[in-house]
C-alpha cells in the first residue's frame, strides 16, 4: 500500500507538471495519429521520434514515447471501423464487427464504445501494472548474470517460437539480429569486429536506424508496390452509445481487460492475437454468437479492451525485468538506455521518480486519449483521407530526419535505406521482423551476461544449469522450443509479428 | 515462394559462412582469450548456416503447386529505391531542404503520377513545414546546402 501513499503520488506530482503534461499530450496525440494512419505503426513512430526527443530529458521523453505506444492502440480503431482498414495490426479484429456497424449507420456508437472500452481496459490494467511490476522487480533483484542470461534466452525463444508462419524463418530473423548486433565493438575485449574495413561501422549499427529502416521504409516499399490509395466514405451517425449498448459491452470490457493484461505480460504475444482471443471468448460466451461478424458491439468492446490492456501489461516485464515483449517496447527499452537508465529490477530502487512518473503519466494519458478520441473522432476519420502517396513522402522525410539525428551522420541514413530494403524483402518472403529487432536490442546484454556468467563459473557453462532459477528458465526455454517445433509440425501458429 | 525461399536460404548460408570465417579469424588473432569472447557470433553463424539448410530442405517446390509472382510491381519499387539512392547522394551537395523537395517532387510525379503543379505545391509545402519545425523550432542540425540551408 506504501506505493500508493508515496511513490505513485510523487509520480503524479511529477507527471502533472505543465511540461510533462504537454509531452504526454503530444505523445498521445502523435500516437493516435500513428494509429489512424495506415502504413506507419507505433514501432516506426517511436523510432523516428526517439532521436528528436533526445534533448527533452529522460522523464518527458519517455512519457512522450510511451504515449505514442499506447495512443496508437486507441487511434487504430478509427480506420478499422470507418473504412475497414486497420491503422495497425492490433485493430484488425476491431474491423470485423466495427465495419459492419459502420455499414449499418452505427459508426458513431461503435467508435464511442471502442474509445470507452480502450479507456476502461487501459486504466484498469495500469492498476495491474502498478501492483505487479514492483514485486516482480524485487524478485528479480536476486538474479545474477546466469539467471539474466537464462531469462533472456527464454524470452527470445518464446518470441521466435511465436513469430511468423514458418518457425525456421523466425529463428533466422533472430539470428540476423544477433549478427547485426555483433557489428562494432566486442563487449568482452573492447576490440573492433565485423567492421569490413568501414571505419563508420566501428560504432556499430544503431538499433533506432535499423528500426526506422525495417518498419517505416520497408512498409512504404511494400505499400508502394501495392499502390495503396486511401478511401473514406462512411457516415458517423449518432456518436454516443445507448444505455443498452453500454450494458451489452460492459462484460466484454471486464473480461477483455483481464485477458489482455495477462497475455500482454508474455513475450512475443502480439496485441493482434490478444484481441483475437478476447473476441473469441466473447463469441463463445454470447447467447447469440451468430451476431458476431455481423455487427456485434460487444465484439468491438472486446477487441479494443484487450489490445489496450495488453499494452499496459507489456510494461510489466519491460520495467521490472528489462525485457521488452514486442518490437515497439524494444525501441522504448533502447530509449531508456540512451538516457542511462537500465530497465529492470533496479529501476524502481534507483530511479523511483522516473518509474512512477512514467506510470502516473499513463493514467493521465488515458484520460487525454478519451477526450481526444470521443469528441474529435470525426477529425481523426478525416485524417485518414490523406492520400497515401503524400503520407509516404512525409514518412520518408521523417525517417531521414530520425535516422540522421541519431548521430548527425548521413551514413546512418544510408544504413536505414539498406534496412528498408531488407525489411521489404523480409515482408515479401514472410520473415517476421519482431525477432530481428528484439535480438538486436537484447544481444549486447545477452552477450555481456553470458560472459559474466562464464567468468563466475571459471569458464564452465555448467553454471547456467547449476543454479535453480537459471536451470528452471533454461528448461522452460527448451520446453518452449520443443512445443513450437511440435506446433509447427501440426499447424503454423503465427501470433507474434507486429509493428 | 518456394523458389524465393531456396534463393534466400543460399544467400543466408553464404552470410553465415562469411561470419563464421570472420569469427574464426578474430579468435585466432586474440592472444589472451577470455571465456565467452566472441562465442555468441561463433554460435550464431553456425546456427544460421544450419537454419539455412533447414529452410532449403523444407522449401522444396511441390509438383502440383504453381507459383504466383512474388514481386508484383518491380518497376515501381525499383523506381522508388533508385530515387531514394539519388536523394541521399544529393543531400551532401544540395543540403536537406532542396534535396528533399526535389525527391518529393519526383516521387509524386514519376512514381505516383501526380500532376506537376500539385506535386510542386506538395513538395514545397511539406519541405518548408519540416524545415520550419525541425530546423528552426527544434534546432536539429540538418545537412545544409551551399546556400546555408
Amino acid at each position: 500500500m506504501e506505493i500508493f501513499g508515496h511513490d505513485l503520488l510523487n509520480g503524479f506530482v511529477t507527471a502533472a507538471s505543465p511540461f510533462n503534461l504537454a509531452c504526454a499530450f503530444l505523445g498521445v496525440l502523435l500516437g493516435t495519429l500513428v494509429g489512424v494512419l495506415p502504413g506507419i505503426g507505433p514501432t516506426s513512430g517511436i523510432a523516428i521520434l526517439l532521436p528528436i526527443t533526445a534533448s527533452l530529458g529522460p522523464i518527458p521523453a519517455i512519457i512522450m514515447l510511451a504515449g505514442i505506444y499506447y495512443g496508437a492502440m486507441y487511434g487504430g480503431s478509427t480506420t478499422s471501423i470507418l473504412i475497414n482498414m486497420p491503422g495497425e495490426i492490433a485493430s484488425v479484429v476491431t474491423a470485423v464487427d466495427g465495419y459492419q456497424l459502420a455499414k449499418k449507420g452505427r459508426a458513431g456508437p461503435a467508435l464511442s464504445i471502442a474509445a470507452i472500452s480502450s479507456f476502461f481496459a487501459g486504466t484498469l490494467s495500469l492498476v495491474g501494472l502498478t501492483f505487479f511490476a514492483p514485486p516482480l522487480a524485487e524478485v528479480a533483484l536476486s538474479f545474477g548474470p546466469p539467471e539474466y542470461f537464462a531469462l533472456m534466452v527464454l524470452a527470445l525463444t518464446v518470441v521466435i517460437s511465436l513469430s511468423g508462419k514458418v518457425l525456421v524463418k523466425g529463428v533466422i530473423a533472430g539470428l540476423l539480429g544477433f549478427l547485426v548486433a555483433a557489428i562494432g565493438t566486442d563487449p568482452v575485449s573492447g576490440a573492433f569486429r565485423f567492421t569490413f574495413g568501414v571505419p563508420k561501422l566501428m560504432g556499430g549499427i544503431d538499433f533506432v536506424v535499423a528500426c526506422i529502416g525495417l518498419f517505416a521504409v520497408g512498409e512504404i516499399l511494400v505499400n508502394t508496390e501495392q499502390a495503396v490509395k486511401a478511401v473514406y466514405d462512411a457516415k458517423l451517425g449518432r456518436l454516443l452509445p445507448t444505455v443498452r449498448e453500454l450494458k451489452d459491452s460492459l462484460g466484454a470490457m471486464v473480461r477483455s481487460t483481464v485477458i489482455g493484461f495477462f497475455m500482454g505480460l508474455l513475450p512475443g504475444v502480439s496485441t493482434g492475437i490478444t484481441s483475437f482471443v478476447a473476441y473469441d471468448v466473447e463469441k463463445k460466451l454470447s447467447k447469440h454468437p451468430e451476431r458476431f461478424g455481423q455487427g456485434a458491439i460487444e465484439g468491438v468492446a472486446a477487441a479494443e479492451g484487450a489490445n489496450n490492456a495488453a499494452t499496459s501489461g507489456a510494461f510489466v516485464p519491460l520495467m521490472a525485468l528489462g525485457l521488452p515483449p514486442g518490437p515497439a517496447l524494444a525501441v522504448l527499452l533502447g530509449a531508456f538506455m540512451i538516457y542511462g537508465l537500465q530497465p529492470g529490477p533496479l529501476l524502481f530502487e534507483q530511479h523511483p521518480d522516473f518509474a512512477w512518473a512514467v506510470i502516473a503519466s499513463m493514467y493521465i494519458g488515458n484520460v487525454m486519449l478519451l477526450v481526444l478520441n470521443l469528441p474529435l473522432v470525426g477529425i481523426w476519420a478525416r485524417v485518414a483521407l490523406l492520400p497515401y502517396p503524400v503520407l509516404a513522402g512525409l514518412v520518408l522525410a521523417f525517417s531521414f530526419i530520425g535516422a540522421f539525428s541519431v548521430r548527425n551522420s548521413l551514413f546512418d541514413v544510408w544504413v536505414m535505406l539498406v534496412f528498408g530494403a531488407i525489411g521489404y524483402l523480409m515482408k515479401k518472403l514472410d520473415f517476421p521482423q519482431a525477432p530481428l529487432i528484439l535480438c538486436l536490442v537484447l544481444a549486447p546484454r545477452l552477450e555481456a551476461s553470458l560472459y559474466q556468467a562464464l567468468k563466475l563459473g571459471n569458464g564452465s557453462a555448467a553454471i547456467l544449469f547449476n543454479r535453480p532459477v537459471s536451470l528452471v528458465l533454461m528448461l522452460a526455454a527448451a520446453a518452449a522450443t520443443v512445443l513450437s517445433l511440435w506446433l509447427s509440425k501440426k499447424k503454423g501458429v503465427p501470433v507474434g509479428d507486429e509493428d | 515462394m518456394a523458389k524465393a525461399d531456396r534463393i534466400s536460404a543460399l544467400v543466408l548460408f553464404a552470410v553465415g559462412a562469411y561470419w563464421l570465417v570472420e569469427t574464426i579469424q578474430l579468435l585466432r588473432a586474440s592472444p589472451l582469450r577470455e571465456p565467452g569472447e566472441n562465442i555468441v557470433p561463433l554460435v550464431v553463424s553456425v546456427a544460421l548456416m544450419v537454419c539455412s539448410v533447414w529452410l532449403f530442405v523444407i522449401s522444396a517446390p511441390k509438383k502440383e503447386e504453381k507459383e504466383g509472382r512474388l514481386f508484383s510491381n518491380r518497376a515501381r519499387i525499383a523506381l522508388l529505391l533508385g530515387l531514394m539512392v539519388v536523394y541521399l547522394a544529393l543531400v551532401p551537395v544540395f543540403g536537406f531542404a532542396c534535396s528533399t523537395a526535389l525527391f518529393l517532387l519526383l516521387m509524386l510525379t514519376v512514381v505516383e503520377k501526380y500532376s506537376w503543379w500539385k506535386s510542386l505545391l506538395l513538395a514545397a509545402g511539406v519541405t518548408t513545414s519540416l524545415f520550419l519545425v525541425f530546423r528552426l523550432c527544434l534546432y536539429l542540425p540538418l545537412p545544409p546546402g551551399p546556400w546555408g540551408f
